[in-house]
């Protein structure tokens, strides 16, 4: 459960930071993006990635919840990448349904 | 390292590098990575290999579980040195027994199974199960292990050699990082090689550095042998307990007060052991505590990291103590962090020994060949890694390919194929869909060998083998394209029959080991599926596949391809 969040948190995260590289802007967009645009997305990205890292570290210990933290990172970069090749219009759609499920998820765990 | 002489830049350099030394050795790595990656679920490989153990489901509670243990060993397992009981968990259906007599060193084998429902003996077929594929993956197979282990330990270092210049060539992967170009010739294969790299790259350097650690005994033995005499006693020196309390420096010296009594006892009977044990005294018999109760408070304790495993030593004598072993670590910095408890067996009263103490170079040991081996990680971490792997093991695959498809131009300018470029293509199909085929034979075999046949698990092996080298025959005497369809077929249809087999020649049906919870049977059946999936995927793949259309328009870009990778 904490790992399926882990991997939704880091997929919106990698999702910023595509949004913010000038070469899948072309493909993800329809509108141009400014450069301000583009960094306020690196950033969220960034903060997002680090913040889960951080979370991970709190509750499993810097060697396991790094381990874990890095691995769910590959696959949701994995998914984040297939996405832009085959879909890239549908990857703001993705995040919300992601951003869902880590809520969903959230809620489930608190309860 | 041009033949002509050109000057070259590093980065050029790298580039052949990486391409020659990861071609020489792609097929063994390739292998080591398949093999390696099912062994982080060899437990898993050998319960569905022993399906007369499929038929105990795990839902009693380990109190229940012990007792059962305890009634047999009672019974059945005196006198002993020692007892182990592996309760049954997550990863094993069956409660696990072993048995040391006394006067019998450390040995592998010689498992004995309990229902954990009911206690009753189960007698398993003999096979090496996933310890097979796991032994392969670092000291190959009918050579002295030895050389096995340097052959993949220098394959260890050359993949090292490829990652770090593979990271200096691909320049551009961190800023084509999301970048996957399909349908595309050798840049989707470049792309697909970067991607599987770049994505798991910390799970790269993990498992080849710890790879080398795991063998660095091997590998640079001199600081230990001159410092320490052998690498055994320098491992030795590392792990000595260090002393705390004044309680912890008694027991200690007692401990190593009865080592060297028993060494000198060794000694007299000049090494041979047999005769040694004769003479050494029979312990006083003594009733132990009631384990079970001990069981549970020890349990309390740890919450919800479930015991793993008991150990009574020198049972039902005054000297008789017991050890308890959680499933789970906390940390992977530090070799004692698996939380363990001994007690006394007579009294009960808990034993505070000295431990060895951690330090930097240690916990960095630790934290990567526990990793490497999934040690103490619980199942979403063990899960990351197997999936990592096979994004290595595809890592690899996509190389051997993109050197074929690279040279595809050359070749046809050429008008016919080197022998160079024939062999490669032949190896490469020999490798990538021989050697699963070859893992569904070696499973097939498992089910199809009488299972009360003496010595029959090195003839699973041989059918791996056989298998193994049918595909390479078979790809050498068919044409490029037909070879990769037919083995990919054949590896779909085996892989996707799996699952009927396991539920026809004994197992747990898949819809019942569902039922009744046993994830260690049903994943198996699963991930089975899911690969057959795949091969027919890729079958269909390759089946549409016409190559590419315009050759004219492609060569400059071609081109262009080669001088960036």
């Amino acid at each position: 459960m904490a790992a399926l969040m882990l991997w939704c948190s880091a997929v919106v995260a990698l999702s910023a930071l595509a949004c913010g590289m000038s070469k899948h802007q072309r493909d993800i967009f329809t509108a141009q993006i400014s450069a301000q645009n583009s960094r306020r997305f690196e950033i969220a990205g960034w903060v997002v990635l680090l913040l889960s890292a951080l979370v991970m570290i709190y509750f499993k210990g810097a060697s396991v919840g790094l381990s874990e933290w890095l691995g769910c990172i590959t696959f949701a970069a994995l998914a984040v990448g297939l996405l832009l090749t085959y879909h890239p219009k549908k990857l703001l759609q993705a995040n919300v349904i992601v951003t869902v499920v880590f809520g969903l998820l959230l809620i489930v765990t608190l309860i | 390292m041009r033949v002509d002489g050109k000057n070259e830049g590093p980065r050029q350099s790298m580039s052949w590098l990486h391409t020659w030394t990861s071609l020489l050795l792609g097929w063994l790595l390739y292998a080591v990575f398949l093999t390696g990656t099912l062994s982080f679920f060899q437990n898993e490989i050998t319960v569905w290999m022993k399906p007369e153990l499929h038929q105990s489901v795990n839902s009693t509670s380990q109190q229940q579980q012990l007792g059962y243990a305890l009634q047999y060993l009672q019974q059945n397992g005196q006198p002993a040195e020692s007892w182990n009981i592996r309760f049954a968990n997550e990863r094993q259906p069956a409660i696990m027994l072993n048995i040391r007599k006394p006067g019998e060193g450390r040995r592998r084998g010689g498992e004995i199974y309990l229902d954990a429902q009911t206690g009753q003996e189960i007698k398993a077929r003999e096979t090496r199960g996933g310890g097979f594929l796991y032994r392969f993956h670092f000291e190959l197979y009918g050579m002295p292990r030895i050389w096995g282990r340097w052959i993949v330990g220098i394959a260890t270092l050359f993949m090292f050699v490829a990652i770090i210049s593979g990271i200096i060539t691909h320049k551009k992967i961190f800023k084509d990082f999301f970048t996957f170009r399909p349908a595309k010739g050798q840049r989707s294969w470049l792309d697909a090689h970067n991607a599987t790299a770049v994505f798991a790259l910390p799970f790269h350097i993990m498992i080849t550095f710890s790879g080398l650690l795991l063998l660095m005994f091997m590998f640079m033995p001199w600081a230990m042998n001159s410092h320490y005499g052998s690498g055994q006693n320098f491992y030795q020196m590392l792990n000595e307990p260090v002393t705390k309390t004044p309680e912890q420096a008694r027991l200690l010296a007692e401990q190593k007060q009865k080592e060297a009594v028993e060494e000198g006892r060794g000694n007299r009977a000049g090494g041979r052991r047999g005769e040694a044990e004769q003479v050494a005294p029979v312990l006083a018999a003594a009733p132990m505590v009631n384990l079970v109760a001990l069981s549970h408070y020890v349990q309390q304790s740890w919450e919800d990291n479930p015991i793993a495993s008991i150990r009574v030593n020198k049972p039902n004598t005054v000297e008789a103590d017991v050890q308890f072993n959680a499933t789970r670590t906390t940390t992977l910095l530090d070799r004692e962090s698996i939380p363990s408890m001994k007690f006394n067996a007579v009294t009960g009263q808990l034993i505070d020994e000295a431990k060895p103490v951690n330090s930097t170079s240690k916990a960095i040991y630790t934290l990567v060949t526990w990793l490497h081996m999934a040690h103490g990680v619980d199942s979403v971490l063990r899960w990351l890694l197997f999936l990592s792997g096979i994004l290595g093991t595809m890592m690899v695959a996509s190389g051997l390919i993109l050197w074929v498809v690279k040279r595809i131009p050359d070749v046809q300018k050429l008008g016919y194929k080197p022998f160079g470029h024939r062999l490669v293509e032949v190896l490469n199909i020999t490798a990538i869909t021989g050697l699963p085929i070859a893992c569904a034979a070696y499973f097939i075999a498992n089910r199809f060998i009488p299972a009360q046949l003496a010595e029959r698990s090195p003839l699973e092996i041989n059918v791996f083998f056989i298998a193994w080298l049918l595909c390479l025959i078979h790809a050498a005497i068919r044409a490029h394209r037909p070879a990769w369809l037919e083995q990919l077929a054949l590896a779909a249809v085996l892989f996707l029959f799996m699952p009927i087999l396991n539920f026809l020649t004994g197992g747990q049906a898949l819809w019942m080991s569902i039922y009744h919870g046993q994830w260690m049977i049903a994943s198996f059946d699963l991930v089975c599926i899911i690969l057959g999936l795949i091969f027919i995927y890729s079958y269909y793949k390759l089946k549409r596949y016409q190559g590419l259309a315009v050759k004219q328009k492609k060569q400059p870009k071609a081109q262009a391809v080669q001088e960036q990778a």
